[in-house]
């Protein structure tokens, strides 16, 4: 999976430009913000993704790659 | 007396009360200790809860509005949410929020309302259970009734789709209750979400229910902002009517001759939901933070320090209150706090009553007697507090 749709979503709601090796907590996120990010994915990437998901795994392309593996799981949108 | 406002076991059922009591008849404001912080001030009578809630200037709300609330969490939503603002701003927020709860705006709502909760009653009173032979019905009157009554009402008030209103009920108790941080970030994330999609759907196509009628208030609030909030007043309308009409159920079903009374005098229904909201008070303290020195009651407060403005301990305070732990249907006056007091007195509280009076009205109609059936479960928090389950024998009329 392409980290730039994510990317985009964590620009959106960090305000400040991404890279794949990025820390989600160094560049500012913090709770409400992984609220927002999640939700986001949710609606725009069709992928249900927990909150601790992107807590544990706070460098971009990690989380992409987490995303990735969500968004194949059988019975998942 | 030792004190410990802390202490979970001390809120599963009454005991909380005695503690307060005990504060209530200390001098001034009392210090309490906190294992990993500086401690705080407890408010504990009537007077000084309302000199604590009425003066937003010297007691904030923007640093959080409950013990064990994280600072850093109140920071993210200090004067957008409108529970965790202050004047000017509150105000304008408010303007927004309160748009749809408005007397005129409820008046379209009145008749929806009632229906809706007569219907509840009637499916849970009037469905086969498979009960006794004597016709009566057990029932948990939490999950069967209570927690579902606001719920219903909230969810179509703000017309979701009926499929999604367990969800949001499951979501909205998650978000403010799960013992872990990270599962009440993860509902409120799908609230979030949920009301994100929601908002975008009504915009595009407005009806009216009340998320449009928000949007159309829609004021200064960015999109965030109107999300956080319809997210607040999920949690403020089902997180607490559940708990004072749980509480309803269980004062009748201790005092069979209430209920009796009840039955044969309706009139006695508007003191009897005021006297309701004062004795089970859902919402214990809330908490505010001093931003200029000032005195309470000869303690002299200082910026920064923290202070419990305990609701429920000011709805038993004999200075106001004779007798205040006897349940009375007919006091009269009754100038309870159970909605709070000052600029965040209670957005919803017009539909909070019409919610109360619309359950009891039908329970009065189906219901002939209400019996314990089992152990009253309570839950444990110091915020929003009740009961988790309710075991009752129904007796149809």
């Amino acid at each position: 999976m392409d980290t730039t749709a994510v990317a985009e979503i964590w620009q959106e709601v960090l305000g400040v430009p991404v890279k794949d090796d990025d820390d989600f907590f160094a560049l500012g996120g913090q709770s409400l913000a992984a609220m927002e990010v999640v939700a986001a994915v949710r609606r725009r990437l069709g992928i249900t993704v927990r909150v601790r998901v992107l807590l544990e795994h706070p460098v971009l392309a990690d989380f992409t790659e987490r995303l990735a593996a969500a968004g194949a799981a059988p019975g998942r949108p | 007396m030792d004190i410990d406002l802390l202490a979970p076991d001390v809120f599963s059922g009454y005991r909380y009360l005695d503690q307060l009591a005990e504060l209530r008849t200390r001098p001034g404001l009392t210090r309490h200790p906190e294992p990993h912080g500086p401690g705080f001030w407890v408010a504990s009578r009537y007077d000084d809860v309302l000199a604590v809630l009425g003066d937003p200037a010297t007691f904030s709300s923007r640093a959080g509005i409950r013990l064990g609330g994280s600072g850093e969490a109140a920071d993210l939503v200090a004067d957008r949410m409108m529970v965790v603002s202050d004047p000017p701003r509150h105000g304008r927020i408010r303007r927004v929020v309160g748009a749809p709860f408005t007397p005129a705006a409820l008046r379209l709502w009145h008749d929806r309302i009632v229906a809706g909760v007569t219907d509840l009653v009637d499916e849970v009173v009037g469905a086969d259970g498979g009960g006794p032979a004597d016709g009566s019905l057990v029932r948990d009157a939490v999950g069967d009734l209570a927690e579902r009554l606001p719920n219903q009402v909230i969810c179509a008030m703000m017309d979701l789709p009926r499929a999604d209103w367990p969800l949001i009920g499951r979501l909205t108790t998650d978000g403010l209750d799960s013992p872990d941080p990270i599962d009440r970030l993860d509902a409120n994330a799908e609230i979030f979400g949920y009301f994100a999609d929601l908002i975008d759907r009504r915009r595009a196509r407005p009806g009216d229910d009340l998320i449009s009628a928000l949007l159309a208030a829609g004021g200064d609030l960015t999109d965030d902002e109107l999300i956080l909030n319809c997210s607040g007043v999920l949690t403020g309308a089902s997180e607490t009517v559940r708990y004072s009409a749980a509480g309803a159920l269980l004062v009748f079903g201790d005092r069979p001759d209430l209920w009796s009374e009840l039955r044969a005098s309706p009139e006695l229904l508007p003191t009897t939901v005021e006297e309701i909201l004062r004795w089970t008070s859902p919402g214990l303290h809330a908490l505010r933070t001093v931003t200029r020195p000032v005195t309470v009651s000869g303690t002299e407060l200082l910026p920064g320090e923290r202070v419990t403005a305990w609701i429920c301990s000011a709805n038993r305070d004999p200075a106001v209150f004779a007798d205040p732990d006897v349940f009375r249907p007919d006091r009269t006056p009754n100038r309870h706090l159970a909605f709070g007091w000052g600029p965040h007195v209670c957005v919803g509280s017009r539909v909070a009553r019409l919610e109360l009076t619309a359950l009891l009205t039908a329970l009065v109609r189906r219901v002939r007697t209400i019996a314990p059936a089992g152990e009253p479960v309570w839950s444990t928090g110091n915020f929003i507090h009740g009961l988790t389950r309710l075991p009752v024998r129904l007796s149809p009329a």
